[in-house]
């Protein structure tokens, strides 16, 4: 009995225990990086949000209602309804979700390529390496949302397309870094070591050269995530993005424009909505560099 | 010097014949026929049977290059494919002040705002002041042009009435209308860039501040704001004003949000309708000026950057 008590009470302490050290490393963090506990509490407070959205939602962000058009916010529309009636808060929340699944698809298909083409340039070097980086060069020419907007011009408009359209913008940045990182590791001892063993190339690729280049790709991705937002809600603006009745920040922004001056609620609300999210996301990159490496600091810039 | 720039130069140019090749790939980008593609499923068979001869899309893709480049090179950017068959050369030439007048203005109302303001709060790190900087560069980061643009609307035309919403007034015809109706663009446009500004001031200061002629400066008596003026901004600003330069590709991008939400007639609202309308050659004749501008200025600002800071080394 006595045995019992004990050991319960040894799992309690534990529990305690546990429970004051989580708060101490996060008193830590808050007080070493507090950008970055910003910026992780606005993005995890969005995503949340974007996931809940079907339960938490008051309304269809899709169905029209034209008999509530224009409506200041109220009790029953607490952020006011559009000119065709639907509720804002419900097409915001929804448009959270566009938001985060187009700009981390794009950074995770931009990091992948980039990723795939830096391993390549930097481990093959030759005549392989200029040819790739040289096309990263060309790419990098072109002003980033000139470029997004030629290719979802040429693809037409519509989801996927963005995503491809923005992740290609990215590509560049990751080769570069990536080729970098493996330009100065494969001179590096345990790289020769594994080549003279006979590891397979692609072995040594993807097991010995890959995770050591990864904190640099981390926190580049981490910091590409808030313009990849930012290009979506752009290209969105202009009519080529996402498209209608789709909920979109970026849409929603320019399809109130024209109501401005009476209903200014259908314009500013999901402008705000991305003035916040790319706001935790650049202070969330930044913490993350900081966090992890500050050295990146003067590699990594932003573009 | 002489090796270096020849260098520069010698590496400017498979960039530019690559950046044609992406250009001139838009067009096939989607697979197809990009006759219909441009004309829509609704085109007669001699519409596109006459597109397909004009622009040689019969013939296989490395020879249509090649055609292209060709004509390219001698200033012939095409035809749009609107109905008033306008050069495209033309829409640029006439587009191409109202965008370089924005640009300009506001690069340099970044510039004359930014720098002040990164140099005080660089000189106090961690002061009140340059936490206020901080943020306001963190803000002018995370604010989307349109958004900025709008909100710029809302205040200054429909609630306060100072300035027109929108529109445009040729400079050379009413100097004064032309700048109520440039200055939202302008701040709408400068703000990233002031952001982008201060931080790179503060931090470039920061790095002149702790090095040892400054330190010197100091021992032999020089009053603060001597040191700060004459020796350390000498040396801080010169990344600054080089690395604005190389915001170019910023600017042009953000024209084209810019000029649509404020209805400029610059290369970024000629872009865009293009883009509407699938005028393709139009589109790629835009994409293709502004990006090899962009190289150039960038090698022109690498250049000069060369010059001005002796300690880079040529080799």
């Amino acid at each position: 009995m006595e045995a019992v008590k004990s050991i319960d009470l040894i799992g309690k302490r534990q529990v305690q225990a546990t429970a004051a050290n989580w708060l101490i490393k996060l008193r830590n963090l808050w007080g070493d990086h507090p950008t970055l506990v910003v910026g992780l509490f606005i993005v995890g407070v969005t995503c949340i949000l974007a996931l809940l959205a079907d339960w938490i939602a008051p309304y269809d962000p899709i169905k029209l209602n034209l008999t509530q058009t224009l409506l200041p916010p109220s009790s029953l529309h607490i952020l006011g309804t559009d000119d065709l009636g639907r509720d804002i808060l419900t097409r915001v929340l929804f448009g959270a979700r566009i938001s985060l699944l187009v700009g981390v698809s794009a950074v995770a298909l931009g990091l992948a390529m980039g990723t795939i083409l830096g391993l390549v340039s930097g481990y093959w070097g030759s005549q392989v390496d200029n040819v790739i980086m040289r096309v990263m060069d060309a790419l990098l020419s072109i002003p980033a949302l000139l470029l997004a907007i030629g290719i979802t011009a040429a693809l037409g408009p519509g989801l996927n397309n963005v995503i491809i359209a923005i992740s290609i913008i990215y590509v560049p940045a990751f080769a570069r870094m990536v080729r970098g990182q493996v330009l100065s590791l494969r001179e590096q001892e345990f790289i020769k070591a594994a080549q003279v063993v006979g590891v397979r190339t692609w072995e040594i690729i993807f097991r010995h050269l890959l995770p050591n280049a990864l904190t640099p790709i981390i926190v580049l991705g981490s910091l590409r995530l808030a313009s990849a937002i930012l290009t979506e809600a752009g290209l969105s603006f202009l009519g080529i993005g996402v498209r209608p009745p789709t909920p979109s920040w970026g849409s929603m922004v320019s399809l109130g424009k024209p109501y401005m001056e009476t209903a200014p609620w259908v314009v500013f609300t999901p402008g705000a909505a991305i003035f916040i999210i790319i706001l935790g996301l650049s202070f969330m990159g930044e913490g993350i560099r900081d966090a992890l490496d500050p050295r990146l600091r003067t590699q990594i810039g932003a573009r | 010097m002489a090796t270096y720039i020849a260098r520069r130069l010698l590496y400017v140019v498979p960039v530019v014949i690559l950046v044609s090749i992406l250009v001139f790939s838009l067009l096939h980008l989607a697979g197809g026929d990009p006759a219909v593609m441009m004309l829509g499923a609704e085109a007669t068979p001699e519409d596109i049977a006459r597109l397909h001869t004009e622009m040689g899309l019969d013939r296989p893709l490395y020879e249509q290059y090649l055609t292209w480049l060709g004509r390219v090179a001698r200033g012939d950017l095409g035809r749009s494919i609107h109905p008033t068959r306008f050069y495209v050369s033309d829409l640029i030439l006439q587009r191409l002040p109202v965008t370089l007048q924005l640009g300009l203005q506001a690069m340099i109302l970044s510039l004359i705002t930014g720098i002040p303001i990164g140099v005080m709060a660089g000189r106090k790190r961690g002061s009140r002041l340059d936490l206020l900087a901080l943020n306001l560069s963190a803000f002018g980061i995370s604010m989307p042009g349109f958004l900025l643009g709008l909100v710029l609307i809302f205040v200054f035309s429909l609630w306060l009435r100072w300035v027109p919403p929108s529109g445009y007034l040729p400079p050379l015809k009413d100097p004064i209308g032309n700048l109520r109706l440039m200055i939202l663009p302008t701040v709408t446009m400068s703000a990233f860039l002031f952001a982008f500004v201060v931080r790179m001031t503060r931090s470039s200061v920061v790095e002149a501040m702790s090095q040892e002629f400054i330190i010197t400066a100091r021992a032999k008596g020089l009053g603060e704001l001597l040191v700060v003026r004459r020796h350390a901004l000498k040396v801080a600003l010169i990344p600054v004003v080089t690395i604005v330069g190389l915001q170019l590709g910023h600017v042009l991008g953000g024209s084209v949000i810019v000029e649509y939400i404020f209805a400029l007639p610059g290369l970024g609202k000629l872009t865009i309708d293009a883009v509407y309308a699938r005028d393709f050659p139009v589109v790629q004749g835009t994409i293709l000026v502004m990006s090899v501008g962009f190289v150039l200025v960038n090698l022109a600002v690498d250049l000069i950057y060369g010059y001005l800071d002796p300690r880079i080394k040529y080799n």
